[in-house]
């Protein structure tokens, strides 16, 4: 934000500086002066319904909100007098009495509960004021949250950051006055929801126990949680989060307000399916022994793979990774890499194009940001980077941005797209329209992802490129966004890992006879290598097939020897995100089982 | 509107209308449609290269978009909720545009005041209200209906001069002011001329022009009540003061009026309404408790006779209500007892007289309203006896 | 030992699991300075029914049936300061998540329903109280003095409120002193 002209003013006797445009709430936090809030939350556009914020402005007989009140230079403010006091107060009673706001029965009880903190502050005791004791729904259809309309006291904060922050507007007000509630969609249930994505976003802005996530409710406070700082790696984004555990068990993950990369957001992959989602897990080394896979000690299982490698010929030996793996871990690899004739990632369809030419995108996300113009072309980020895709979202509903898409596959945003069209040669008439569209944007940010990496593809990149660069400022446009769908694919390919997506092709030319899989926690257990049947003929007559990965799959089946690989919340290193910025992953759980983290595997396994 | 935006400079006029003002609406586009074929609005107007286009938007029937951010929030076509402001429509309005926006009423001054001069709108009025204002009688008023009249008329012209005074030679009570969160002003202060400040000094405000008038029949705890039901109903539920405040005013009110009240009830609306007034959002839950705070201010006797005594002076509350049948005036035609809903009256043994069972009563007054003779007799006589220990400590308390 | 008359004081247990009678007893030995200054009449924990003419009435539960409320307005007619212990006394808490159902919706389920009942009735005898059909904090039918609240409160937090109460003052809670749960 651009700082405004320096003001001066006086808040409850204090001199206090701050700039033209702030809010009277800033410029109090700023110098250390805290006024109540409820529906205020940093990040969303100010509200002024709950009145916790009210302060008395000298020369106005009323009082304002402060949250949304500009400060003046030279005005006068008071933050808790009496009157303002009394008030609150008023305010939070009428609150409890609205409905069943019963501490001991609730999800967000013992410090993390908004409404439970203010109420203490003001050393509430008892409710002047008959209940009402709604009798409203609960709705817990959503597979991951439910909404407890009981708790509910309407701030809003959830209905704005579904419209701000996630863009989809899943949200809203229904009825009037005290029949007020939140209303999903065109009132459904929240499990019909066609428009929510289940980012979660809205549980995380709720002050109290009305949105609680189903797996974190009734297991504790998080305010007596041990809280962990990490990246999230199920896609190349790079999200912060944060994640609340208890006796070595995850309690819930929010995304860390802190991350330059997504500023406290996440999509539902990030927030959820991680750790809500139900994976078998390798716990164990297993050997294969009879045809059976026998669970067995590390020293054997390092044993048996030691020795099926030195059996296996010079020239007929492999070895594939995830590109979920850490910097270390590729660290780890290309000191290891010489024993093997071959090393590849297994990345998702024609993204073999993308990893060939790795480009970091520096500050993609900030430019998104403050794009005017976004093109969207062949990439996903609605199924596949769904932070990316809430930020095309706001910026097409809250700035008016121009959007065009081109894809293989249709998606939600083409709903908010002002051209969208599928990836086939085009005509002039379509060229002439995206002119129009796109005719005054200075500041396009260009997106591009793996099914462009067609012949077409590519020519509609390179006219794109052309079309934007003569009309941005100066001539010159920053380079395109490519956004990858595998995590670290740009760092591993940029490390000389070369990127696979059929194994025999990749391999076919010379039979190899020994295998090893590094599939980490792939949520398939990296099942996704044999969905072709053909390849999963070719693995078969590979004599030794070593797989190291967290979840049981397909790919377990065709293996001599599984080794447990740690998941992603229990690893420690380095990703690298789409825009190259090295992300810190820190685990906040001790492995599993007997299972290590990847690196610490292979240096044992080729120490 | 197309004077004032030639003025201003802006090209774009809407005017806003509820959508069960059908007739209003009907003429509205008429007018409008004609003024396009005179070439008063669209293109060019009057050759003076100056355009401005009118389109009428119809609202979704909300009391709170009478409220300026909440109603160019619902001619967005998003949902009728005030703002805080600033941002002041004049910075930030219609699609955040700078906007000015008018009553319908104050336009309409326009003409006059360009045609006659500001000197002579100025000479009509007060020193501080100047020019007319259209006031709307209604109630236990002989002439009901729309009136335009110079401000600075007391209350008392108005009522027993153009309103033609109270039907049926009943007592004047008090008159409602400004619409439903308006204040109730008592005949003490019927002399006052009519204008912002005199009605702010009573409680009341100018609001909607709307003057309510009631008589002796009404009770004014009733009145209070059903008017904060009516803006209970009607707040858009942003802010708690106003959304749970009006519910929990109407809930107190409900009680006294069902003869549940209790000796600290007037306290806790007098705290309530207080705290509502001064922190709700916007106008709506600002003015909304005027009635009660007006009616504890004037009528605070029938306000105890309900909660002390169980009484309704003014034979109002259902609860509070005694039905018997006169035995000298009943002539027996049974047509009570048909109409009673609940079959409690039945015939005196061996006489032509009925009388009613008071313990299945349910004070409809049914039977009251039926009698051709008078002979059903509707009284509130009030609870001597208070019923738990409970209520004897707490109204000693009281009338310590 | 002072001469001083002891402050007499009833304990009544409406609709409330009790919990706030056990946290009470969770003084430990400061039971013993306590009953230095005051002498327990009727109480769930002497066992006496009959509430005298007390200075301090303290009870705990919401007024969930007739009884209840028949007990609360004695307790208020013979005490001087009545102190309303836990959140079922403050907010119904609990006993009030059946203000959701009819009142026959949850008899029914409670007495007939029930997975074990075989030829269930719901019971009718006029020795047992009535439900309301609601249930109802005590502030919402009798004037209270003060309020501890917590489910159940916590033994310093009785123990604090009622020392301030004995020592003539109204008790101050603070984020530090207080909670809900």
């Amino acid at each position: 934000m651009i700082a405004g002209k320096e003001i001066s003013l006086t808040i409850d006797g204090k001199p206090c500086k701050g700039a033209l445009g702030q809010t009277i709430l800033q410029v109090a936090g700023d110098n250390g002066i805290e006024i109540p809030t409820l529906c205020y939350l940093k990040n969303l556009s100010p509200w002024g319904g709950c009145r916790m914020c009210i302060v008395e402005v000298q020369g106005s007989p009323k009082v304002v909100p402060a949250c949304s009140t500009p400060a003046t230079d030279g005005s006068t403010v008071i933050t808790n007098s009496e009157r303002l006091q009394g008030l609150r107060r008023l305010t939070l009673e009428l609150l409890f009495s609205e409905r069943n706001h019963f501490c001991p029965i609730c999800p967000m009880n013992k410090g993390d509960c908004d409404l439970q903190q203010q109420a203490y502050g003001f050393g509430i005791d008892s409710i002047r004021y008959p209940y009402l004791y709604p009798a409203l729904l609960v709705d817990v259809s959503g597979k991951y949250f439910g909404l407890d309309h009981n708790r509910c006291i309407l701030c809003t904060r959830c209905v704005r950051t579904c419209d701000e922050i996630e863009g989809v507007h899943t949200l809203d007000i229904g009825n009037r006055g005290v029949k007020n509630q939140i209303v999903v969609d065109l009132n459904v249930m929240f499990g019909a929801s066609t428009t929510c994505t289940s980012c979660g976003a809205c549980v995380a802005a709720c002050p109290t126990g009305a949105l609680f996530d189903k797996s974190a409710a009734f297991h504790g406070p998080l305010s007596r949680c041990q809280q962990v700082r990490t990246t999230c790696t199920e896609c190349p984004v790079g999200c912060g989060l944060v994640v609340y555990t208890k006796d070595n068990r995850i309690v819930d993950v929010f995304g860390d307000a802190e991350s330059t990369v997504s500023r406290g957001h996440l999509c539902r992959r990030g927030r959820y399916e991680t750790w809500v989602e139900p994976r078998p897990r390798i716990l164990r080394p297993m050997v294969r022994r009879d045809g059976h896979l026998v669970p067995t000690s590390w020293g054997d299982a390092v044993h048996t793979v030691k020795t099926l490698i030195s059996a296996s010929n010079h020239g007929q030996n492999a070895m594939l990774v995830s590109p979920r793996v850490t910097n270390e871990t590729m660290r780890t690899l290309q000191k290891i890499g010489l024993r093997f004739d071959h090393i590849g990632m297994f990345v998702a369809d024609k993204e073999s194009a993308l990893c060939t030419s790795p480009e970091f995108s520096t500050d993609a996300m900030k430019r998104l940001d403050d794009a005017d113009g976004m093109i969207l072309l062949g990439a996903q980020p609605s199924r596949e980077q769904g932070v990316v895709a809430a930020k095309i979202r706001v910026a097409v509903r809250k700035r008016g941005v121009k959007l065009v898409i081109l894809n293989s596959r249709r998606s939600d945003l083409d709903a908010y797209a002002d051209i969208s069209a599928p990836i086939v040669t085009l005509e002039r008439k379509f060229w002439n329209r995206v002119g129009e569209v796109l005719g005054n944007v200075k500041r396009p940010v260009l997106i591009y992802g793996a099914a462009a990496m067609t012949a077409v593809g590519v020519t509609i990149l390179d006219r794109l490129t052309k079309v934007l660069t003569s009309q941005c400022n100066g001539g010159e446009m920053l380079a395109p966004i490519q956004l990858p769908t595998s995590t670290n694919s740009l760092a591993l390919a940029a490390g000389g890992v070369e990127p696979v997506e059929d194994i025999s092709t990749w391999l076919g030319v010379q039979p190899v006879n020994f295998l090893y899989v590094v599939a980490s926690d792939e949520p398939d257990g990296g099942a996704r290598l044999l969905k072709e049947p053909h390849v999963r003929a070719f693995l078969e007559q590979i004599d030794c097939v070593v797989v190291q990965a967290s979840y049981e799959s397909a790919l377990t089946d065709v293996a001599r020897v599984v080794l447990p690989s740690a998941i992603w919340c229990e690893k420690n290193g380095s990703v690298t995100n789409f825009e190259g910025r090295a992300l810190p992953l820190r685990a906040a759980l001790a492995p599993s089982g007997e299972a290590r983290e990847d690196n610490i595997v292979l240096e044992t396994v080729f120490a | 509107m197309a004077i004032g935006a030639y003025a201003m400079g802006s090209n774009r006029g809407f005017i806003y209308i509820r959508a069960e003002y059908g007739l209003a609406v009907k003429r509205l586009h008429i007018a409008i449609e004609q003024a396009y074929k005179y070439g008063l609005l669209g293109k060019n107007i009057l050759e003076k290269g100056f355009d401005f286009d009118v389109e009428v938007r119809i609202g979704a029937g909300a009391f709170v978009c009478g409220e300026e951010t909440a109603l160019m929030r619902s001619v967005e076509g998003r949902r009728g909720q005030p703002q805080p402001r600033p941002p002041f429509p004049a910075q930030r309005g219609l699609w955040g545009k700078p906007t000015n926006i008018n009553n319908v009423e104050t336009w309409a001054t326009i003409r006059p005041i360009i045609l006659r001069g500001a000197p002579w709108f100025a000479s009509i009025g007060t020193e501080k209200t100047k020019g007319t204002k259209v006031f709307c009688l209604a109630g236990k008023i002989n002439n009901t209906g729309v009136a335009e009249l110079p401000f600075g008329t007391t209350l008392r012209e108005m009522i027993f001069g153009v309103g033609g005074g109270i039907p049926n030679g009943k007592k004047f009570k008090a008159v409602q002011t400004g619409g439903p969160s308006g204040g109730v002003i008592p005949e003490q202060h019927l002399d006052i001329p009519v204008e912002y400040e005199s009605l702010q000094k009573l409680g009341s405000i100018m609001g909607s022009g709307g003057m309510v008038v009631m008589d002796e029949d009404s009770c004014m705890v009733d009145v209070a009540r059903f008017f904060m039901d009516f803006c209970c109903d009607e707040s858009c539920g942003k802010c708690p003061p106003c959304r749970v405040g009006t519910r929990q005013m109407l809930s107190i009110l409900e009680r006294i009026c069902n003869g549940q009240g209790k000796p600290d009830d007037i306290q806790k609306l007098e705290d309530l309404a207080a705290m509502v007034k001064d922190s709700s959002l916007c106008g709506l839950g600002q003015t909304a408790p005027n009635p009660v705070l007006t009616t504890l201010r004037y009528f605070r006797d029938e306000y105890m006779a309900h909660i002390v005594e169980k009484r309704c002076p003014a034979r109002v509350c259902r609860e509070l209500l005694h039905f018997e049948i006169d035995q000298v005036a009943c002539k027996g035609c049974s047509i009570c007892a048909r109409a009673c809903p609940v079959q409690t009256i039945h015939k005196v043994d061996g006489q032509k007289k009925f009388y009613i069972t008071t313990e299945t009563c349910i004070h409809c007054g049914a039977c009251f309203e039926a009698c051709r003779f008078d002979a059903v007799v509707k009284t509130s006589p009030g609870r001597t006896r208070t019923e738990t220990p409970e209520d004897e400590v707490l109204a000693g308390e009281v009338k310590s | 030992m002072s001469d001083k008359p002891k402050i007499k004081v009833a304990t009544a247990w409406l609709g409330g699991c009790s919990g706030c009678h056990m946290s009470f007893l969770d003084l430990d030995e400061r039971l013993i300075d306590l009953a230095g200054l005051v002498e327990f009449t009727a109480s769930p924990i002497t066992d006496v029914k009959e509430i005298p003419e007390v200075d301090v009435g303290i009870v705990e539960g919401a007024v969930c049936n007739e009884d209840n409320e028949r007990v609360l307005g004695t307790m208020r007619a013979r005490c001087k300061v009545l102190v309303a212990l836990g959140d079922c006394a403050l907010t119904g808490n609990i006993p009030a998540l059946r203000n959701r159902q009819k009142l026959a919706d949850v008899l029914e389920r409670g007495y007939v329903e029930t997975e074990s009942t075989q030829a269930g009735e719901i019971p009718n005898a006029p020795e047992v109280p009535k439900l309301l059909g609601t249930v109802r904090p005590i502030q919402e039918f009798v004037k209270v003095d003060a309020h501890i609240p917590g489910c159940p409160p916590d033994a310093d937090a009785i123990w604090y409120a009622l020392t301030e109460l004995l020592a003539g003052r109204q008790p101050k809670w603070t984020p530090v002193n207080m909670r809900y749960d």
